[in-house]
């Protein structure tokens, strides 16, 4: 099965414009895209809806990492997941250009609470997304006792199209 | 930590895909296909437990559905979007950790 995710280059580019905003403590910005599914054969194309930022006092002061979660932006994440039955994508960025790689603390992170969202709104795939400037890469969860998979290719839709390959 | 985290904590140690949620401005916590006993057989089903007030019951726990032969008056609520089951079954404390209340509307229906 390949995973394909399709956004608006004008979403995208709020994404961006959002997360580069300064935080009075985290270091980073986090949000989270809703998604809808489109199966393609044996293949899913994931085509991103709209963007909600983690607010400014749901995150926890952790100079450990570049941003930490509290409870609340989670719970709100979960909430709209399962009261929706959209797929949610995590969201941040790593700035500059090219290809990101998810960091350490992403690759930890990221499965110990995606798999939740699994089992709010089992009829969705959920995941995690890290942008650069330029490009993106994402993990999926297609179901919470499996291990996440890669999405394989990004397409931003505007002019012009722009099309990478991400796994 | 808050109390309401605290609680999931507990929680979670019993069933680990418990999640905390909020419905009308409370906590309420989600446990998708929790296995119990109910009428003396094995159940697996989606259950929403309300630690505080709710229809008049000062503690509550709804069911994705209704068990046959057991629980009384067996009524359905719309919660995150959801239709719930729930039994009349009063005087569960809001005062014991989430587990024991749990345990308590449990015996509503084993």
């Amino acid at each position: 099965m390949k995973i394909g995710f399709k956004i608006a280059a004008a979403l995208l580019a709020t994404v961006r414009i959002d997360l580069r905003r300064p935080h009075p403590c985290a270091h980073e910005r986090v949000g989270f895209i809703s998604a809808g599914l489109s199966a393609v054969g044996d293949d899913v194309l994931i085509l991103a809806r709209s963007y909600r930022p983690v607010l400014d006092q749901d995150y926890l002061r952790d100079p450990s990492v570049g941003a930490m979660m509290g409870p609340e932006a989670l719970r709100k994440a979960l909430q709209w997941a399962m009261q929706t039955g959209a797929a949610l994508f995590h969201v941040h960025t790593h700035g500059g250009r090219g290809l990101p790689d998810f960091s350490s603390v992403d690759l930890r992170e990221n499965p110990k609470f995606m798999p939740d969202f699994c089992n709010v709104a089992p009829q969705s795939i959920h995941g995690a997304i890290v942008l650069s400037d330029t490009a993106a890469r994402g993990q999926v969860w297609l179901a919470a006792d499996r291990r996440h998979t890669f999405i394989e290719r990004f397409t931003q839709v505007g002019a012009p199209i722009v099309t990478w390959r991400a796994a | 930590m808050s109390d309401a985290a605290a609680e999931i904590a507990e929680l979670k140690i019993l069933h680990p895909n418990a999640v905390l949620l909020k419905e009308g401005g409370n906590p309420v916590v989600y446990l998708p296909k929790f296995s119990f006993v109910a009428n003396g057989k094995g159940e697996t089903m989606d259950l929403l437990l309300h630690p505080s007030s709710h229809s008049g019951y000062v503690t509550r726990l709804f069911f994705e559905r209704q068990i046959a032969g057991r629980g009384v008056h067996w009524k359905q609520h719309r919660l995150l979007e959801r239709n719930w089951w729930v039994p009349s079954w009063k005087d569960v404390r809001p005062d014991q950790p989430w587990t024991a209340m749990l345990c308590e509307h449990l015996r509503a229906v084993a």
